[in-house]
């Protein structure tokens, strides 16, 4: 292998290792905090994507595409939140097959209303096209992708770990009992948390768009592979979200290039492997 | 201030309280005993909105307005701080972040006013631990936090639940006497204490928890000191 091949491999992995952040980050904070192990954040991505690409279509507005994704599906998880999971709250399973379900209702209502044809986002120019690293060419976007998630990384940290709004998040992770004893409204920071976490799964939905198809399934694709990320870097840690992704990205990347006919053994074993040695993932807490 | 009357608790199953009273007065200390099981720990969760315990029957009243039922928010936003049983810091959280995320200020302008810096001066512990994670503190210092995050709320009544159990004897001594300090500024405490000479020695007035799931003596600190009688029957001290 070539070294222009291997830093394009590395560069592949990095930045569908990005996307991957985009969409696992969210997934980890709702667990972090809420418990609940959202089966439908894959939906949120594809109901997303498909309002990212309208809004885009309609507005030839990458960055109006990029809000209305986001804004859209927040608003989508504070109703999801608010009026479905909280009547069951604390019910682990019902918990998660109530997800299951709405993930199967929004996938139907996505190909009722955007058909089933494989859509993409034409990336403006801006990002399109592709720059000249040390004697290879290498598409713009996916370097924004990677820097995007990059970016988040820090502003997740900073928020979570520098700010008043992330003690309060964490507060509620360690004893939500006592925080709303101590009259900390820890029901609000939930929708909260939970809208920020949806507009995130929706964010990359439609920056996913422009790097891999939008189409049917393609909810549950990215769902699994958000699901290997967590469970690899640990249920509930952004670190780990955050390594995972990286992890996971690479790995994709080099086995697709190498032996494309085991890409799914490549990513789920090392998992599986990880399982047996760390169960509760590189930075998960023991239950 | 708070009032409890006629409470009934259930707690899986079996009452716990049968009808228990009690009082805590504007500025003053209540101290609240009785051997373990006689339901202290469920009347401060009932008082503060935490479950498990049911309320059966019963009133509690915080200011004249009654609260029974109230969710634990409501009423830690009503002015009842806690300081629970076990101490339960935010571990992940540092010295100073577990006491800006819970600290308000409070609309009752008669009591002196609480921040971090002022808890910083009443605990000066705290003030040198303050960028360290509290789950590495010593249960002595934890319990200090437990305090300075329930003033923080800028309460008008301080609940107290057993706040010096399993501490070493000179972290006791060094508690006993911010509560004593805490009385003098002239806030309303509940204490439930298992260290009988303690909460004599703290509260002005002390209600006692019988077998019956009732207050069975109710009195001065001082009138127990004298006669220590209702002690040996009800606590067998």
């Amino acid at each position: 292998m070539s070294l222009t091949t291997l830093a394009t491999q590395v560069l592949n992995g990095v930045s569908f290792g990005g996307l991957l952040f985009l969409v696992s980050s969210g997934f980890t904070l709702i667990f972090g905090l809420l418990r609940v192990v959202n089966l439908a954040h894959g939906a949120l991505y594809l109901v997303g994507a498909y309002v990212g690409i309208a809004t885009y279509t309609a507005t030839s507005s990458f960055v109006l595409g990029a809000a209305a994704a986001a804004g859209s599906v927040a608003l989508l998880g504070i109703g999801l939140e608010r009026t479905v999971l909280r009547r069951v709250r604390g019910r682990e399973l019902s918990e998660v097959l109530l997800t299951v379900g709405v993930s199967l209702v929004l996938a139907d209502l996505c190909l009722a209303l955007f058909g089933g044809d494989p859509k993409q986002v034409d990336v403006p120019s801006a990002l399109a096209g592709s720059v000249t690293l040390g004697g290879f060419a290498y598409p713009r976007y996916r370097l924004f992708v990677a820097a995007l998630a990059i970016a988040l990384a820090v502003v997740l940290y900073v928020l979570t770990q520098r700010t008043k709004l992330g003690a309060t998040i964490r507060a509620g992770v360690d004893d939500r009992e006592i925080a709303n004893a101590l009259g900390v409204d820890i029901s609000r920071v939930f929708t909260g948390v939970f809208a920020f976490g949806a507009a995130l799964a929706g964010l990359a939905g439609f920056i996913g768009g422009g790097m891999l198809a939008i189409l049917p399934g393609a909810d549950v694709d990215i769902l699994l592979l958000a699901l290997v990320v967590v469970i690899v870097g640990g249920l509930g840690s952004v670190k780990g979200a955050a390594i995972g992704s990286l992890l996971i990205g690479l790995i994709d990347a080099f086995s697709k290039a190498w032996i494309p006919d085991l890409a799914y053994f490549t990513v789920f074993a090392p998992m599986a492997l990880l399982l047996l040695l760390r169960p509760s993932g590189l930075f998960g807490k023991a239950a | 201030m708070l009032s409890v009357t006629d409470l009934h608790v259930a707690y899986g199953g079996a009452g716990v309280l049968r009808g228990a009273s009690l009082e805590v007065r504007e500025g003053e200390t209540l101290g609240l005993l009785g051997r373990n099981g006689m339901g202290k720990t469920t009347l401060v969760k009932a008082i503060c909105g935490l479950r498990p315990p049911t309320i059966g029957s019963g009133s509690i009243r915080l200011d004249g307005v009654e609260t029974t039922g109230w969710s634990s928010l409501a009423i830690a936003r009503r002015g009842v701080g806690l300081v629970p049983q076990g101490r339960r810091v935010f571990g992940s959280l540092t010295v100073e972040e577990n006491l800006r995320v819970v600290a308000r200020s409070s609309a009752d302008g008669r009591l002196p006013a609480w921040d971090v810096p002022a808890v910083y001066d009443f605990f000066p512990r705290l003030a040198e631990r303050r960028r360290q994670a509290s789950r590495v503190l010593s249960g002595g210092e934890q319990q200090m936090l437990a305090i300075g995050r329930a003033l923080v709320t800028n309460p008008h009544l301080l609940v107290m639940d057993e706040p010096t159990e399993g501490l070493a004897p000179a972290v006791v001594d060094l508690i006993a006497d911010r509560l004593r300090e805490l009385c003098r500024v002239g806030i309303a405490v509940l204490l439930t204490e298992q260290n009988v000479d303690l909460a004599l020695e703290v509260s002005d007035r002390i209600a006692v928890l019988g077998d019956a799931g009732t207050v069975a003596w109710q009195g001065t600190a001082a009138q127990l000191r004298a006669d220590p009688v209702p002690l040996h029957e009800h606590l067998g001290v």
